[in-house]
Formats: C-alpha cells, structure tokens, sequence
C-alpha cells in the first residue's frame, strides 16, 4: 500500500492565471464605466450598441476565438468564458452579441475554414469592421437538423441557395454568415454543407427584424436566401460535413450561453445585495431577516457552481479533450440557475422588482433566452443521456 | 522622450475601509487593490505623449508591498515599455518621505526626460511623495495638470496647462520636469487583450532595499490610528403648517446651529 507521501498529484486549480485576472479586471471596468449606465436604454430601444461594440473591438473582443496570425487575439475558452461572464453582468444582449459573432460566425471560419478563407474573412471578423453570424434554425427546425428546408444545388462549380432561416442573432447587423443547407436530401444529418454567405450577395438580405421578450438590444431576424450564388470556394469544410462540425461549434457555444447565464446571475445578485441593505420591512433592514439570508446564501450557491462547471467545461477545452457532456451539462445548470436567481432577486426586490425601473426583472427576461438558445434544455439533457449510455 | 511615470496602488474606491486590529492601521481583508487612479491618468498622458513624438520609452516605477505588481501590470498592458519596482513588504505603511527618498536614489540611476504621476492618492489623499522627488532630484515641477498643449522636443520644454482656483494656468518648462497629473480630457485607455498578453513579456526590474537603508532614511511622519468618518446625525424634519415650519427651521438656525 502506498503512503500518501508517495502518491504525486497535480494540484487541482480554481482560481483564473494572471492573465486571465487582468482581462477580467479590465472588462469589469469597462463594463462599470460604458455599459451598466446604458443598458437600460439599449432595452427600452432595443437597438444594437453598434459604438461600444467598436470599443470592444479595439481592445480585441472580437477576435477573441481568432487566431494571432489572422488578427485574432487567440484567447483561450476560460479567458472567453470570464469575458461573456463580466460583459452579461453589465448588459445580456451585449454579451449575446459578442458570443454569436465569436463562438458562432468567426468560430466556424476559424475551426473548418480552408486557409484562403481565414485570411479572407477572419481578419474584417476579429477587427470588428464587420459583425459575424450563423444560420442554423429554421422555421421549422433547429437542433432537428434533419427536417432542414434551406437547399444548396450545385450548379457548374457554384452553389445555388434558396430557404429562410429563423432566430438569427446579428442578422440584420451582421454582414458575415455560415449558413447551412442540405447539400444531400436522402442523407438527412450527414447531407449537410456549411457555406459563407455576405451581405450584398445578391438574393441574400435579413428579414423582419424580431421582437423579442428579453436580450432586446440584441439583433434577431429571419435571413432569406432567394436564389443565392454563389461559387464553391464558398463552401466552408468538407461537402456534407456541415452537422458535424456544427455539433463541435454548439458544444464551444454551449460554454459562452453557459457563461453569460452566469453574468445575469451574478448581476442579480450584486442587485439584491444593494438592494436589501438599504430597503426596510418590519422595523429592520431586508438584510437582517433570516428568510431573506437563506435565499441570499442559495444564489450565490447555485452560482459558484454553475461556474465551476463552466471552468471545468471550458479548461477541457483548452487542453484539447473532449467536453461535450460537460458543456452540456454546465449550459443547462448555469441557463436554469440563472432563472432560479433572477426569479429570487426579484422576490426580494418585491414590486420594485417588476417594475422596469430596476434591472433585476431585464435579468430575467435575458435569462430566459439561455434555456432556449443553443439547444433548449432539453437537447441538452438528451445529449446528456446520450453521452452516458454511449457505451 | 523618456517619461518615468510614478505609480502606487490603494484601495478600490468601492472598497469598505475597515480598521484593523492595531489602529494604525487597515484591516486588509476583503480590499481590493487597484492602480491609483490618478496615477492612471498619469499612465495615459505619458502614451499620448510616446504616441505623439514618436520615440523613448514609457517606464513605470513603483514603490510598495509585493501586491504592488499587479497595478504594475495593468500599467504595462496599457502600453507602458517597462517597469522598475522597489519591493520590499515593509513597505506597506511607509511615510511619503521615506517611499520618495527611495525612488529618487533609483531614479538618480536613470536617463529621463519627464517624470510624471498622478496628482494625489486616493487613499490618504496625500500629494507629497512626486514633489518630495522633485525637490530631492532638483527638478522643476508643476503640479495638477490636466493637459499638455505642446511637446517640444527639439527646445526640450512643454508647455502644459494647470488648474488653478478657478482658472487656468498654462505653464512652458523646460525639462527635465516632473508633472502631476489631474484626469484632463485624456480618459484612460483600456488595456487590450493584445496589452495584456505582452504585459508578461515586459519587463519588470525589482530592486532591492535593506532593512538599515529604510531605517537610515528616517521616517519622518508616523500615522499613529485611523478613525473612521463619524456617522451623520439624523435629519430634523419640521412638521406642520409652511408658516410653522420655517418660523422652527429660522429658530432652530439660530438657538441650536447658531448659523444666523
């Protein structure tokens, strides 16, 4: 038997590198300074904060996922975790935005483009000059990909597209997409193509712009595709590959959904946290009720453990394993704690707390979209059970 | 050009201060630290200027406690070249005179064309330590500037523009000078993911001192307890008719403030 002198194990660690500190001291700050004040106008308006957008693009937000050599700022997933986190404490749509165009539109380019296209579009991408999307739901599909509508025929050595694709965020925004589109209808899944479409492609615009309940200042519209063609060097990754790689891009999206639940949390809490050190009932501050600290003590709870998952989701990533089930697994505790808190803050908030005049009811409502987006909660609990009876 | 930027690191402005177990002094938990944030306004003013002229390094000098590194960073990752840091925890009270004798023996070592810090610290409020540097370096110095109008390499001079009591003086000296800092126009850059990850590559020079050479300086203010601000008194309300109202608010002026 082995003494526990002899046993040599690596030190588990909790806590975020340096580097990772000071990026989440800087964006705290940024956050604090130019979006907390104007997040609730971005909501009353519901448009895109195109101005910060490009301020966080200067310091390198928007390249986060891109690599160094095609003008990225190559950061690695629990650096892009701690980013959405802290930019979803000052406004959810805001971090919305970023994710999409990081995780999903320069994601795919990044990960399955050939290496004409990443010097081609990366660098406009990771730059903020133009905003990214990607169109995979439909009217009528979304992570039941085989009931995919969207067509892409070949013709010569073009492809012509023709469909409409539904709930894209940074649609009309946006100017560079991945779209998919069935390439080979008998083969359902794996007759799937990923293709780069730009606006001013002709036959290809943004459609009715969407009203949403919460992430309102986040842009979501329908994308129409009429006859749109386009040459096969615009075919992104191997023909019929495009559901494949797309379940690699949700599982990294899975962690950045997973990491603004997180922000939203937290804001509530530092919300109600303010909140009950100033508001009296019965003769004594909220904070000195009992009720009131056990539900204080069961968010921050539910949040650190959301966030250890996503930290343990996001460091696999970084080291290259596998994390499917994990990325599953902390998207749908952080999107459902998320509700769980938000709900609570405004409890405690009481009427103060439904009314638009305290953040704490917008917290909720963004927190709504991440039990939706990405693969509703129940996909990810099917792709959790699936990864379990795997074998 | 070579501009010295003086930095120093407090407390968070949102930090609750708490006094510790000795009174003189704070009870560290729960603090978080960050760059003095006039001495970040210092930190841009210097960039502009390298981004202006085109040439010398930015270099900050730090004196403190080992926590003292991380507001270096976050300096070096907005842009500044390099830093050097005199590290020694004992450190963490030191009066003004003994942190500005130990950083002007240091700077006696180094080629510069300006020195520059913030214009006080926002924990004690004290202004002392860059115009202690001055006088024992024997530089000019201007203090709570809030631009420079121009940079004048070539005639080695700038002319800069302090605030005074309600007025504004614009000021031409020659350098080497050192300059305090107000925030200005110039808010400061945030760092970029780019700053951030080269800020571990720059380097960051730590000097030595002894526990005889901080002795040998002679501390020459000593705080000897904190007290927190007093509670405010509750507010008097005056109730009853407008008439009754200010014929109590006028006798309570006169017989309990004794203000008219």
């Amino acid at each position: 038997m082995s003494t526990t002198t002899e046993i040599k194990q690596d030190k588990m660690n909790f806590s975020l590198n340096e580097d990772q500190f000071l990026l989440q001291q800087t964006i705290r700050d940024f956050v604090i300074k130019e979006v907390v004040p104007k997040a609730k106008d971005w909501d009353e308006s519901e448009e895109v904060p195109i101005d910060t957008i490009k301020k966080l693009a200067s310091l390198g937000i928007l390249g986060m996922a891109v690599e160094n050599k095609y003008g990225g700022s190559e950061l690695d997933p629990v650096s892009i975790a701690v980013v959405i986190e802290e930019l979803a404490r000052g406004d959810g749509s805001l971090a919305l935005t970023v994710a999409a165009h990081n995780g999903l539109g320069c994601g795919h380019i990044s990960r399955f483009g050939s290496e004409e296209q990443k010097k081609k579009y990366l660098g406009d991408l990771a730059s903020g000059k133009k905003l990214g999307g990607w169109g995979l739901t439909e009217p009528g599909s979304g992570s039941d990909a085989a009931g995919m509508k969207t067509k892409a025929i070949k013709k010569g050595n073009n492809w012509i597209l023709n469909g409409t694709k539904m709930f894209i965020t940074n649609a009309s925004v946006g100017e560079t997409f991945v779209i998919l589109a069935v390439t080979d209808p008998g083969r359902k899944q794996k007759g799937i193509t990923a293709f780069i479409l730009e606006k001013g492609d002709k036959g290809f615009k943004a459609g009715k712009k969407l009203e949403k309940m919460g992430m309102r200042s986040s842009d979501t519209s329908e994308l129409i595709l009429e006859d749109v063609e386009i040459p096969d060097s615009r075919r992104l990754g191997e023909l019929n590959q495009g559901f494949i790689n797309t379940l690699m891009i949700l599982d990294r999206g899975r962690i950045g959904i997973g990491a603004l639940s997180i922000g939203l949390a937290q804001a509530a809490l530092d919300e109600t946290i303010k909140y009950i050190n100033q508001r009296e009932t019965f003769g004594k501050l909220l904070k000195d009720h009992e009720v009131i600290r056990f539900m204080l003590a069961d968010m921050k709870v539910d949040i650190d453990a959301a966030r250890l998952l996503i930290y343990r989701a996001a460091t696999l990533a970084s080291e290259g394993k596998p994390y499917t089930l994990e990325a599953s697994i902390a998207k749908l505790f952080s999107s459902e704690m998320a509700m769980r808190v938000c709900n609570k803050a405004i409890q405690i908030h009481g009427g103060y707390g439904y009314i638009r005049e305290f953040p704490v009811e917008r917290f909720l409502r963004d927190a709504k979209l991440c039990e939706i987006g990405e693969g509703t909660s129940e996909i990810q609990r099917m792709v959790i059970a699936r990864e379990l009876l795997k074998n | 050009m070579n501009i010295v930027v003086i930095i120093r690191q407090t407390p968070d402005t949102e930090a609750k201060v708490k006094i510790g177990s000795d009174p003189n002094k704070i009870d560290p938990s729960g603090i978080t630290w960050i760059l003095n944030p006039y001495d970040e306004f210092a930190i841009e003013k210097a960039l502009k200027i390298k981004e202006i002229v085109n040439a010398g390094e930015v270099i900050l000098f730090a004196c403190g406690p080992g926590r003292t590194e991380e507001a270096i960073r976050q300096g070096l990752a907005m842009g500044a070249d390099r830093a050097i840091f005199i590290k020694d925890d004992s450190l963490e009270y030191a009066d003004p005179y003994t942190i500005s004798k130990l950083i002007a023996g240091e700077l006696k070592k180094l080629q510069f064309d300006l020195v520059l810090s913030g214009k006080k610290l926002i924990d004690i409020e004290s202004s002392q330590i860059p115009i202690f540097i001055a006088e024992e370096l024997n530089l000019t110095h201007v203090s709570f500037v809030m631009k420079f109008n121009e940079i004048d390499t070539a005639n080695k001079k700038v002319v800069c523009d302090r605030e005074a009591e309600g007025s504004h003086e614009i000021i031409e000296v020659q350098l080497p000078a050192l300059i305090t800092c107000d925030r200005g126009e110039d808010l400061p850059r945030y760092a970029s993911i780019t700053g951030i990850m080269k800020a571990k590559k720059k380097e960051i020079k730590e000097v030595m001192v002894s526990k005889e050479e901080i002795e040998k300086i002679g501390q020459r203010t000593e705080i000897t307890s904190f007290d927190l601000p007093p509670g405010r008194k509750e507010a008097k309300i005056f109730e009853g008719e407008i008439q009754d109202k200010v014929s109590g608010l006028l006798k309570a002026l006169r017989e309990e403030a004794k203000v008219i």
